[in-house]
């Protein structure tokens, strides 16, 4: 089992947080929006870069949680699970995006929980306890804070239905987002 | 902890901390403390491998952790650029689309 975590950054990662850096502003220029539509519109291998990390990553955590074959598939079923109960499959590339961090942030919340119940049996000191707590409260932030981003962005960016009464029914139409 | 000569012959003592005091017990001599000795040496070794057996766990899990965050910024922050090419902006720190 390889202990050396990925380090890897796709570069197209820094370019990215310097123009977030000069967009990061209540009022952003419109040079700074262009340049941020242009770097989603024309950077595939931004979105391909960013999901194999994410996928590796994924891997990883799960080879150094569940040592065996069997836990590992199960996991993995119940990612899958988890992916369609978030929408993966019709979700746009941002929104998948999300969702796979989500996925990786609750299998690293996950792993603590297991490493921590695991030592809790064979005993364990007040330091160690004290380091998972912690990591435990990191992880959940973070597992919290993309759920919550991607409520967001799906609130703010989807197309909103509009209600119509016709007689006594109800009918919702998806609106269409103008050009 | 040590070996301590008096008259002649080696005395084994251990040294223990009593709040700020630090005091001084005999345990043995000959034989019998020579295997105190080793004991005492051997937990002391267990010791420093359990310290270093967890520094070696903590310094990996917080290379995971340090690998978990990093992406976690890197896709929140693609998530606001999102945002903010969708027309949306932030007053007093809640998201909002822009009128139209």
């Amino acid at each position: 089992m390889s202990k050396k975590p990925i380090t890897t950054q796709p570069p197209e990662i820094d370019r990215t947080i310097e123009i977030m850096k000069a967009t990061n502003t209540a009022n952003p220029t419109p040079a700074a929006l262009a340049e941020l539509r242009a770097l989603f519109d024309d950077k595939p291998s931004l979105w391909r870069a960013l999901g194999d990390l994410t996928r590796r990553t994924r891997d990883q955590l799960l080879k150094e949680t569940f040592a065996d074959a069997l836990g590992r598939e199960s996991v993995n079923r119940f990612i899958a699970d988890y992916q369609a109960q978030l929408g993966y499959a019709d979700a746009p590339l941002i929104e998948r995006l999300i969702i796979d961090q989500i996925v990786n942030d609750y299998l690293r919340l996950f792993s603590i929980g297991a490493i921590y119940g695991h030592k809790m049996q064979d005993g364990m000191s007040a330091v160690s306890a004290n380091y998972y707590d912690r990591a435990w409260a990191r992880a959940e932030r973070r597992y919290l804070g993309a759920l919550e981003t991607l409520a967001r962005v799906r609130r703010l960016t989807r197309p909103r239905s509009m209600q119509i009464n016709i007689g006594a029914q109800q009918v919702n139409i998806a609106q269409l987002k103008p050009d | 902890m040590g070996w301590e000569l008096r008259s002649n012959r080696w005395y084994f003592y251990t040294k223990t901390r009593r709040g700020d005091r630090v005091v001084s017990e005999y345990v043995g001599l000959g034989d019998v403390a020579t295997l105190i000795e080793a004991s005492q040496g051997i937990r002391r070794c267990e010791r420093d491998l359990a310290a270093f057996d967890w520094q070696s766990e903590r310094d990996h899990d917080r290379a995971v952790d340090r690998l978990i965050a990093q992406q976690h910024r890197i896709v929140m922050t693609l998530a606001r650029a999102y945002l903010l090419i969708n027309g949306c902006h932030t007053h007093k720190g809640q998201w909002r689309k822009a009128r139209e």
